[in-house]
């Protein structure tokens, strides 16, 4: 048991905490989504206060990362099932068809709002992998995600589309140079591709553009033109009209990396 | 260690989250950087939920205190106790000389928690009387403390999904329903909800709606049925929900079924129970999305300005509903009456949707965890144990007196207000300051006493004759005063005791910190009472015709009770053995003038009230629980009650002067007060982070701890906090539940 001194008097310096980063709860509704994050972190409790973030933890959010790409493509998937679902099966009713369009076209924009603020906090977490946990007792230290980078947009015209190209590097070391959009046909409305690398060998790669409509799908790619990075939309003459989102991953790891989202008209 | 000092921790109070909290400042990992001592008045640590075992070994509470399957931060500290206690016995029997006589053996969390899978709740039949209406909730996956799963619970629209989902079966399991709907659709067929949310082929969905749409009138419960499903659906998917445009369909569906069924289920006792669940769901749900708290970055804290029962209503919620023991449950259970006075029933929408969201929807093993043996045993005990061993020093008959603050005047540019001095009176030494030894034995379990072992205390033959209550606020006989200095005996303090002591020992700060000020006048406390009876009898014969159960809205006084008959083989009944206990508590009205403070025998009246209104109880209410616990004459049969001295004291007789052998505590130190959650106050609780005197952290259920009603998992996640804020650890993502909506 430890014992005090009587030296420990004379030499003692009147100790005080540091301001804490905060103080209340966030209850914001996205916070969960952090949480979830940390819960995947390998079905393990509190690792203690000396624990560092180890291998094994390391694997857990790779794991988790390979996950987080599933779960964006889930939600939008969920999110278009349901408005399908609720728009076709539901306008009968007088009581209720008022607002089931518009909230069947909400709930597809909600989930790549969604899909945003989860690859945020998803980038977050990957970038302090490779830093210390904090020591207790200290004052804080270690896991302090780097700075981020800077958002860059791009706004154009392409195709007699409206085009909207934005970066945000999850490392202020990251150059942040939007890729340009080039589109294809003349019934695409509006193009709109953010992207969050998390890294400089992100390499962005897209699996599918869907509509609220799983039956109705949209193809777009990256190519590489001279030292530009460019996007392209191929919108057939007989697309479905409609919004067709998807999520950008990255072509290597797997990791989320954006969304896009292509509206296309009459 | 190495060389260096380790910080010292000074803890006042011995409860939940002054026990967390030094749980967490002292773990291992820590290399004994901070070494905690725990100041507790009286004998004994628990605070609200310190037991004692009394004579025949049987157990007194504070009160009844069961485990919610909610409680993970409780559950899993002390899970983590009994590893290390168990782990520290191993290696102390390994290293035992053989061969070894007695080997402490282990002791495991669950061999002392009684899963509960039932609750109960009365009310009053249609046909006059009284009826008691009992739930089984099935086992959710895991055990409470479990590392949470990878479906993070604490999204409100998750939770939203879970109750839209148990509202369509409670719909489908509507008799009344299921006849009227059954007439006119196929409900195989057509109204298998959970086929049709689950089904990948929307277009096959879509048919399935298009059919029961064609159906009529008679079948719109039906249709409002399937548009739940897609509604499910639909939170299901988003975690974030336009809810302006939920809102017209979430009425249209409740409007639908009020209409439906209001008028038929009236006289239908099982089925307006079942209805009244269902109203209140709905006003839930139309709240929910009414008052956008969905996306509120306040979460529900949104509604905590107002009553649970007003936001209810505002939402829809029928009257029936509102007065429904299932509205009464909530307030019941959280003693949500302010002053104690039954006809001021006051809880904070937002902590009580909270509340209830978690008890029922993130619960896991059971619903409910009932100890096998007292809190003080199964909980303090232990962790006791582990502190003691880890190096925590404990100082008991510590009464604290004052905090008294640095001069204001002297402290130097920028620096922050911080404690000075912590002043004591020191109720009782011990010859040659020999450490006070605090547990006794009882079948091999180490608990703690109901009265301080006055053998150890120097003068304590003369303190026992003189009835010294170490524990009584207004019994201030000490031995002597002491005083702590900041950097000479502490480096930082933890306040753990109960809000309604710090008037009188944080004058200084009161008086000068409008906060501190707003949060004592704003959070409120309220008395309670409990007794405790060991009956002859068991449940059958009582006449309680369900399971042992957890039952609650019933009659004031008294109006929760519970069947405790589990904990009679921990205590040490000889002849005769009781055949069960039950445990009743309630809140404690404010006399109109508050006491004195000389007033020594305020405690002792309050206990004559609290026996008066117990036996009245038992001659009265207790009968339409068990109704073959009255006798012809209308009394209570006092022959029930065992008396634990009846042998040795040669005592046959059985009347009501019986009672006098059973247990009744009124909870009126002001530590003891429980703490409420009245509309407006949560604002003003102040956080364990909050860091205005850079010394001092707080620790309890009544401080900002996200949860903000007054029970174990509050106190826990505070002292978590409380230590969070000294040393940086837990992480704030490792105190479950602390950034719930």
């Amino acid at each position: 048991m430890a014992k005090k001194t009587t030296t420990r008097q004379s030499q003692a310096k009147r100790m005080r905490r540091d301001d804490p980063e905060r103080e209340t709860a966030d209850r914001r509704a996205t916070h969960h989504i952090m949480l979830m994050a940390k819960k995947t972190n390998g079905k393990k409790t509190s690792p203690g206060p000396n624990a560092r973030v180890s291998e094994s933890v390391q694997d857990a959010i790779s794991s988790m990362v390979q996950k987080s790409s599933a779960f964006i493509e889930d939600q939008i998937h969920a999110g278009q099932d349901a408005a399908h679902r609720m728009r076709h099966g539901m306008t009968q009713t007088g009581q209720l068809n008022a607002n089931i369009s518009m909230l069947a076209e909400s709930l597809v924009a909600v989930t790549r709002d969604i899909g945003v603020t989860w690859l945020e906090l998803i980038s977050m977490i990957v970038r302090s992998v490779d830093t210390q946990a904090p020591l207790p007792g200290g004052s804080g230290g270690g896991g302090i995600p780097p700075r981020r980078g800077a958002t860059v947009t791009r706004t154009d015209q392409s195709g007699g589309a409206k085009t909207f190209s934005s970066i945000t590097p999850a490392d202020a070391k990251i150059r942040g140079v939007p890729p340009d959009i080039m589109v294809t046909g003349n019934r695409a409305k509006h193009v709109s591709l953010e992207l969050r690398p998390s890294s400089v060998s992100f390499v962005p790669h897209i699996r599918h553009l869907v509509a609220t409509d799983p039956k109705h799908s949209l193809t777009a790619k990256f190519k590489k033109s001279s030292d530009r990075l460019v996007l392209v939309v191929e919108v057939p003459a007989k697309q479905h009209p409609g919004t067709y989102t998807g999520a950008v991953v990255d072509s290597t790891t797997n990791e989320p990396g954006g969304t896009i989202s292509v509206t296309v008209g009459e | 260690m190495g060389s260096r000092k380790p910080i010292e921790v000074a803890i006042i109070g011995g409860g939940c989250a002054s026990i967390a909290a030094a749980f967490e400042l002292t773990r291992p990992g820590h290399k004994g950087a901070y070494h905690v001592t725990i100041y507790q008045i009286g004998w004994r640590l628990g605070g609200k939920g310190a037991s004692g075992r009394g004579p025949a070994g049987r157990i007194e509470e504070h009160g009844l205190h069961v485990w919610l399957g909610c409680y993970d931060n409780a559950f899993r500290l002390l899970r983590q106790c009994y590893d290390e206690l168990n782990a520290r016995t191993e290696a102390k029997n390994q290293g035992a000389k053989a061969p070894v006589k007695k080997k402490s053996r282990r002791r495991n969390w669950d061999d002392f928690f009684l899963p509960d899978s039932h609750i109960a709740a009365a009310g009053t039949s249609a046909h006059g009387g009284w009826i008691n209406w009992a739930a089984h909730f099935p086992p959710a996956p895991g055990l409470p403390g479990d590392a949470m799963d990878e479906q993070n619970p604490f999204a409100l629209s998750h939770y939203l999904a879970r109750a839209v989902s148990l509202l369509r079966t409670l719909l489908l399991g509507l008799e009344t329903f299921r006849a009227s709907a059954a007439s006119n659709v196929n409900l195989d067929a057509d109204l298998d909800a959970d086929k049709a949310a689950s089904q990948s082929d929307p277009a096959e969905i879509a048919a399935r709606i298009a059919g029961l749409l064609r159906v009529g009138a008679l079948a719109s419960a039906a249709i409002a049925v399937e548009a739940l499903a897609l509604v499910e659906a639909a939170l299901k998917a988003m975690p974030k929900v336009p809810e302006g445009l939920l809102l017209p369909v979430l009425e249209t569906i409740a409007s639908a079924l009020r209409k439906q069924f209001e008028a038929i289920v009236a006289n239908d006792d099982h089925t307006r129970y079942q209805w009244e669940i269902i109203d209140l769901i709905l006003a839930n749900l139309v709240g929910a999305v009414r008052y956008k708290l969905l996306t509120d970055p306040r979460g529900l804290d949104a509604i905590d300005h107002l009553d649970h029962r007003e936001w209810l209503r505002e939402n829809g919620a029928s009257e029936r509903a509102l007065n429904s023991p299932f509205t009464r449950v909530l307030y019941d259970t959280a003693m949500a009456y302010e002053g104690g006075d039954e006809g001021r029933p006051t809880i904070a929408a937002g902590a009580a949707v909270r509340g209830t969201l978690r008890f029922f929807f993130t619960y896991r093993g059971a619903l409910l965890w009932k100890m096998r043996a007292g809190m003080g045993d199964v909980v303090f005990a232990p962790f006791y144990e582990v502190l003691r061993a880890r190096g925590a020093t404990f100082k008991f008959f510590h009464r604290l007196r004052n905090v008294r603050l640095a001069d204001a005047s002297e402290l130097a540019p920028g620096e922050k207000p911080h404690v000075e001095a912590l002043e004591f009176d020191i109720q009782a030494e011990t010859p040659e300051r020999r450490e006070y030894r605090p547990l006794v034995d009882v079948k091999g379990m180490p608990c703690w006493p109901a009265e301080p072992d006055f053998s150890q205390l120097k003068g304590g033959s003369r303190m026992r004759r003189e009835g010294w209550d170490f524990e009584s606020h207004w019994d201030r006989r000490k031995a002597r005063t002491c005083e702590l200095k900041v950097t000479r005996d502490f480096d930082f303090v933890v306040l753990g005791i109960g809000i309604g002591a710090l008037p009188s020992v944080c004058g200084e700060i009161i008086a000068t910190n409008s906060r501190w000020r707003a949060m004592v006048e704003r959070v409120k406390t309220v008395a309670t009472q409990a007794f405790q009876i060991w009956l002859a009898a068991d449940l059958q014969e009582l006449g309680w015709e369900m399971p042992p159960v957890t039952l609650t809205s019933f009659v004031k006084p008294f109006d929760t009770w519970a069947d405790m008959g589990h904990v009679v083989p921990a205590e040490n009944w000889r002849d005769p053995q009781p055949k069960t206990s039950a445990y009743f508590c309630n809140v404690l009205a404010d006399p109109p003038r508050q006491p004195g403070a000389n007033d020594l025998d305020y405690p002792k009246r309050r206990r004559e009230e609290v026996r008066k209104n117990a036996i009245e109880f038992l001659n009265g209410d207790i009968a339409n629980l068990w109704p073959n616990a009255r006798t012809r004459a209308g009394e209570f049969r006092w022959e029930l009650l065992v008396d634990p001295d009846a042998k040795a004291k040669g005592r046959k007789r059985a009347n009501r002067a019986r009672f006098d052998t059973q247990y009744w505590t009124a909870n009126v130190n002001p530590s003891d007060r429980y703490v409420l959650s009245v509309p407006g106050s949560a604002s003003h609780r102040i956080s364990p982070l909050d860091n205005t005197y850079d010394n001092l952290t707080i620790a309890g259920d009544w401080t900002d701890c996200s949860l903000n009603v007054g029970c174990v998992e509050a106190a826990v996640m505070s002292g978590r906090l409380a230590a969070h804020a000294i040393s940086n650890f837990p992480a704030l993502e490792d105190i479950t539940g602390f950034d719930h909506p």
